[in-house]
């Protein structure tokens, strides 16, 4: 049964909520690997198969990580994963380093994300999108 | 011996690729070992999104290489520069050579279908594989009109090909190796706020396995002698 409008906002509060503390380890984790590499760390989608309608999220990316970084999630960060996937990419702007992170569910059969930057290039921010059909 | 002056001066100086900078918006000659993508041209200097490298290109060039398991691609912001819109034809050209040919990845273009801010794209259609060319005219993908290089056929992996896209305001076409244009009728390419992209679209998906050099975008399209001469038997020029 297809949820409801309000049905479907509960699910991006909750998400919204649980972002609040694990945004913030991340913002740490970012920093102290900067220290270490001058840029900063990607993080593969947490999941293959994005969560539905709330559902808690079946978070598969174990070590897998990026060829050229060869460095996984920390188990710490991927505990706090609940009914999101969440990506990390990095990037080195003309003015600059940064990273996004893009969460992404899907709710009532359509993809719907938004993503947080901290970084040169602000405009990679946005707030929760309804990004069409989930394929 | 007198010195030469006047004309035939001024023709030994001429620069053979200076009628190819008509109208140039950008080009990314990719050379770099890494880091972001200069425009050697105009203002659009690419960010570096997620450590794309470094690998030989076509003829004595260098190129940057892309792992779409890594989520790599180079891109810049939506500006007018980038931007068609009505009245205005454009043509989109540069090399690829494709590590592995699945994930339908996009090459070069403005397209984000997700938030129907399609403009323009060229892409390779996996289940061919193919490349083909695509503008939307009001950045819906009711009016996405999408060419294939049929003339020219199927691409495999580990070949550089040269890729030449453009809308004339009548038809958008493409080409590979300053072959023949496929076209089908478009009259203009939405002006939408996506990031123009090199290796990928939509700016998180269908990420390039492969490489990419010699990029550039003009706000006309080129003559078939224009696209020979960029072709270069093979070799490329770097704008």
């Amino acid at each position: 049964m297809a949820l409801t409008n309000p049905q479907m906002q509960a699910v991006r509060d909750a998400v919204d909520a649980k972002l609040v503390t694990l945004w913030s380890a991340i913002q740490s984790r970012e920093a102290t690997f900067f220290g270490s590499n001058q840029r900063y760390w990607q993080g593969l989608r947490t999941s293959s198969a994005l969560p539905v309608d709330g559902a808690a999220a079946v978070v598969d990316i174990g070590s897998t990580a990026p060829s050229y970084q060869g460095q996984p999630w920390p188990a710490a960060l991927l505990s706090q994963i609940d009914k999101f996937a969440l990506e990390i990419t990095q990037y080195v702007a003309p003015t600059g380093p940064g990273y996004v992170g893009t969460i992404s569910v899907v709710l009532n059969g359509n993809l719907w994300q938004r993503a947080q930057d901290s970084g040169q290039e602000p405009y990679r921010t946005f707030g929760w999108t309804n990004q069409g059909a989930a394929t | 011996m007198p010195a030469i002056v006047g004309p035939r001066r001024a023709l030994l100086n001429a620069d053979p690729l200076a009628g190819l900078r008509r109208g140039l918006v950008s080009s990314w000659r990719l050379q770099e070992a890494s880091g972001v993508a200069v425009d050697s041209y105009g203002t659009n200097t690419l960010t570096n999104n997620n450590s794309v490298g470094t690998t030989a290109g076509p003829g004595s060039f260098q190129a940057r290489s892309f792992v779409s398991a890594s989520s790599q691609y180079l891109s810049v912001a939506d500006n007018a520069s980038l931007s068609m819109g009505t009245g205005v034809p454009f043509a989109l050209a540069g090399w690829v050579k494709f590590t592995t040919t699945t994930g339908n990845p996009g090459i070069a273009g403005k397209w984000n279908g997700g938030t129907s801010q399609r403009e323009y794209l060229v892409s390779l259609l996996s289940s061919a594989p193919r490349i083909i060319a695509d503008v939307s005219t009001d950045g819906s993908s009711g009016n996405d009109k999408s060419v294939g290089a049929t003339t020219f056929g199927n691409v495999t992996t580990g070949v550089w090909y040269f890729v030449y896209a453009q809308c004339d305001l009548t038809n958008v076409g493409v080409s590979l190796n300053a072959g023949p244009l496929d076209t089908t009728a478009c009259t203009q390419a939405f002006d939408g706020t996506a990031a123009f992209e090199l290796g990928a679209f939509a700016g998180a998906a269908n990420f390039l396995n492969g490489a990419l050099a010699l990029w550039a975008l003009w706000k006309r399209t080129l003559t078939a002698a224009e696209r020979t001469q960029l072709f270069n038997g093979g070799n490329g020029v770097a704008l």
